[in-house]
């Protein structure tokens, strides 16, 4: 509905950032009819660039990437033989509990145990007592900010001591201190840089904030480092389409995108057949309250 | 078997959360006839008006609780003075007015705080170590947790049972008119169930974030206030203790019912829901006022 009337009503040139996978799949039939391009739908769901969508132009690493590192992590890093998995009950945890999966295997890892959760638990016991009894030694989490806290939370209240890995989606400060010493040694996988980093490109980030933000409603952080992002890609994507703005010539200018660096999101690339986004990711770790990066962006096969 | 013990203790801890949203709703809906569909918006201002006076305002925890409560009281009192009083007994219109103030109060947490979560939390000093029972090894945070709400809603039915202001109240759930004719200030009793309705909530509020170890955020009571609604209905709207006893053995039920369904039986989207709520439809078609409710009685 917001959408629609974006479009119709406003007649917005195009979109920047819908919100998660159900959204964007709901909208999609709508911009592609009105030739609407849409920067960043806010989702890692593979389904947002296969197929190809000539109006899409995700930026996110997929959940399928995500799932791929952090299995190769927990298995070549932490060492791990049996792995679970604590997903949501929906597509973004079905993809991300298929890449496991499928990598476990490849990697030689036995998947001990999946466990599902609905979006309206409240308590999650029962997941975290059943991994605790398959065993696992490491847990890899596809679930947004409060229930992945209340996972984490409740499995280390009821002594679940495997290492507990996590998709992007739940790395928030906010989490972290919520969590108090239960957050602390959680690996989650990350696209972008460190919103504390001194990366001249984050500085400029910090910078926009500080200027532009207010720290009650915009503070440092993930989301906010998502959106000045997403705007970066946005805004040079304006650029290169030059003073005579159509949508397809806007379409057009952020298909010319090879490698682009120039953006918090690194090697962007996007051809007239293939709206990839970032391909790959990094793991970082929650230390005292921050986020350490622990080990190099990789971009698994 | 310690598997056991403490899926039901997890189930008492957000039983309890259930409990004291339930009897809030249920007071309420016994002394003025509303069903306050807001009550998980209460439990929500709550929380942030504690987080806000620790961490914004630097007041102690014990005076920002009482502080809390006083602010959570009065604005129960208004809510129903100047919004549901001339409602009593239009339930179609005081569900559209609830459900307003539900958007209303959550939409006015993210306007003063924003809609993500702060960076700092809303923590309770509560212990971290393990209580040894036998051969369990119970947390004693959710022993805490779990005792809190207990502590809470026994005060309530105790003032209810005891006290000649429970007299009163419990006067005007039974006959409102009766209490009328005997000079009770049944305007008054309302507001005060309205305000003992929605500091219940706010206590709600301020458990689930040590109960669930996530950030505060506008609408973080909506998941608990559906299960509090249904154990309130399945113990039964008219009667307190039950009310709450059903919100106690609803989250102990969810906690069984999601440790022994295998997950792929969930994942076929049959799981603690599906059998929450075929109890919940067998519930209304043998006892339609809830296990502990009065049964509906006609002169035939």
């Amino acid at each position: 509905m917001n959408v629609k009337n974006l479009v119709l009503s406003r007649n917005v040139f195009a979109l920047l950032s819908v919100l998660g996978t159900a959204n964007n799949q709901a909208v999609l039939p709508f911009i592609t009819r009105q030739g609407v391009p849409l920067v960043y739908p806010a989702t890692g769901s593979s389904l947002m660039a296969k197929p190809f969508h000539q109006y899409l132009f995700p930026i996110q690493v997929t959940y399928t990437v995500e799932g791929k590192v952090l299995t190769d992590y927990a298995a070549k890093v932490l060492h791990a033989k049996r792995i679970g998995v604590f997903y949501q009950n929906d597509d973004f945890g079905a993809e991300g509990l298929a890449a496991v999966t499928a990598r476990a295997k490849q990697d030689g890892v036995t998947l001990a145990d999946s466990e599902p959760y609905q979006i309206t638990d409240t308590d999650l016991s029962a997941q975290a007592l059943k991994l605790k009894q398959a065993k696992v030694d490491a847990v890899i989490i596809f679930a947004i900010p409060s229930p992945a806290g209340t996972f984490i939370g409740t499995s280390r209240r009821i002594g679940l001591k495997a290492a507990l890995l996590s998709s992007s989606i739940a790395a928030q400060p906010a989490l972290l201190t919520a969590l108090g010493p239960a957050g602390e040694g959680i690996y989650f996988s990350n696209f972008s840089p460190l919103p504390d980093s001194s990366d001249p490109k984050v500085v400029f980030y910090r910078q926009v904030l500080k200027q532009y933000g207010d720290p009650t409603t915009t503070p440092i952080g993930p989301f906010t480092e998502a959106g000045v992002g997403a705007a970066e890609v946005f805004v040079e994507g304006l650029r290169r389409a030059g003073r005579n703005l159509t949508r397809q010539g806007f379409i057009r200018a952020l298909e010319t995108f090879r490698a682009y660096n120039g953006s918090l999101y690194p090697k962007l690339t996007y051809t007239a057949t293939n709206h990839g986004g970032v391909q790959g990711a990094y793991v970082m770790q929650s230390r005292h309250g921050a986020f350490v990066q622990v080990a190099p962006f990789e971009y698994p096969s | 078997m310690s598997d056991l013990v403490q899926v039901v203790l997890s189930g008492l801890v957000t039983g309890g959360i259930y409990a004291l949203l339930a009897a809030g709703l249920t007071l309420i809906f016994q002394v003025s006839g509303v069903v306050n569909f807001a009550q998980g918006a209460l439990a929500a201002v709550g929380a942030y008006t504690c987080w806000s006076l620790e961490n914004q305002h630097d007041v102690a925890l014990v005076p920002a609780l009482a502080f809390t409560a006083c602010g959570l009281f009065l604005l129960g009192c208004v809510m129903q003075a100047i919004l549901l009083r001339r409602l009593a007994g239009d339930l179609a219109s005081s569900v559209i007015v609830t459900l307003g103030l539900l958007i209303v109060l959550e939409g006015g947490i993210g306007i003063a705080f924003g809609y993500s979560p702060p960076a700092r939390p809303l923590s309770l000093p509560l212990p971290d170590g393990q209580f040894n029972l036998g051969s369990w090894a119970l947390s004693q945070q959710e022993l805490v947790l779990a005792a809190i709400p207990a502590l809470l809603v026994g005060a309530l039915l105790l003032g209810l049972r005891y006290t000649r202001i429970g007299a009163t109240v419990r006067a005007v759930a039974q006959s409102a008119r009766g209490a009328r004719l005997v000079g009770i200030r049944v305007d008054r009793v309302r507001l005060g169930a309205w305000g003992v309705g929605a500091i219940l909530a706010g206590a709600a509020g301020i458990l689930i974030p040590s109960a669930s170890t996530s950030p505060i955020s506008p609408g973080m009571v909506d998941p608990y206030l559906l299960s509090a609604f249904t154990g309130a209905v399945i113990g039964g709207l008219d009667s307190l203790p039950g009310a709450a006893v059903g919100g106690w053995g609803l989250g102990i039920i969810q906690n069984l019912v999601s440790y022994y369904t295998p997950s792929q039986v969930t994942n076929w989207g049959i799981g603690k829901d599906t059998v929450i709520f075929a109890l919940l439809l067998a519930v209304l078609m043998a006892r339609p006022t809830g296990v502990f409710g009065t049964p509906i009685q006609r002169r035939v």
